[in-house]
């Protein structure tokens, strides 16, 4: 009954139960993930709880320009972010435009690989991940990637938002959702390839 | 048509994957890769990475009682 977009907006605005019911079904887990990514799973019950309260307040405003979905995961990135100033743990952006320096150890002084990538073990994620113990390892290593990379990663791999999306909800600029989407891959790169050497999960 | 190298493809390499690109950095690209087995293995691995990123896990659906619990402080919230 709520397949319609405006209708369970509408159904919303009017404080219809089932409309609310409809909504956190929908759009919950997605929320909390996002929120996960960024402030670590011990508040992101709270703020995302303190986001759908925020979303139903602002709503009469929401301008329905952008989907539901994409309204309520910018909510929550605000929300997020507000607790990261709050106890100091965001880290300014403003200074990204180096070079990725995660793997900047292995190339010589003319650029060329001095340590070379391994060969995987594994042609295909499903592979890759038949291992337990890499997945626990992977899902460890996301969730503590710093700056802003696990909602970004997240957001694009998991999610499918593209980058316009993405510089949407996070509110960065889309040169700083290309950076933080290349570390974020290059260090679960490093990671998994790291794995796959010594068989131990990264410790960085 | 400018030599690249491997740091440099390494360095770009999610702008080649998300695009748009240059005809002549695609070609650059191409030619490097034809030339160069470690970047051939880096990015088919990057690849990779991003499907494995893409299986990470995700936040579980919230329960019955979960939901219930905000549908309740939502409606009563005075808003």
């Amino acid at each position: 009954m709520f397949d319609d977009e405006d209708a369970l907006i509408d159904a919303l605005l009017a404080k219809d139960e089932g409309a609310f019911r409809h909504a956190i079904q929908q759009h919950h887990s997605a929320m909390l993930h996002l929120a996960r990514t960024i402030v670590g799973s011990h508040i992101a019950d709270e703020v995302v709880q303190e986001s759908w309260f925020s979303a139903m307040r602002a709503l009469p405003k929401f301008e329905r320009r952008s989907k539901l979905k994409t309204w309520l995961m910018r909510i929550v990135a605000n929300e997020a972010k507000t607790r990261l100033r709050k106890e100091s743990r965001l880290v300014s952006l403003d200074a990204m435009t180096e070079p990725d320096s995660v793997l900047a150890g292995r190339f010589n002084e003319r650029g060329e690989w001095q340590t070379t990538p391994v060969e995987w073990e594994g042609d295909s994620p499903d592979a890759l991940l038949s291992s337990h113990e890499l997945k626990d390892c992977i899902d460890e290593m996301i969730a503590g990637l710093p700056e802003l990379q696990g909602a970004t990663l997240s957001l694009r791999e998991q999610q499918d938002y593209s980058l316009a999306e993405i510089c949407n909800i996070l509110e960065v600029s889309e040169s700083n959702v290309r950076v933080l989407l290349h570390r974020a891959r290059n260090r679960l790169f490093r990671c998994i390839e790291h794995f796959q050497d010594t068989g131990d999960c990264c410790t960085d | 048509m400018p030599l690249l190298t491997c740091r440099q493809i390494t360095d770009t390499a999610s702008d080649y994957l998300e695009g748009p690109v240059t005809l002549t950095r695609r070609l650059s690209l191409s030619m490097h890769l034809l030339m160069c087995k470690h970047c051939r293995r880096y990015f088919r691995q990057l690849e990779l990475t991003r499907g494995v990123a893409a299986r990470a896990t995700q936040s579980s659906e919230p329960t019955d009682a979960e939901i219930e619990t905000l549908v309740g402080r939502l409606r009563n919230q005075d808003i």
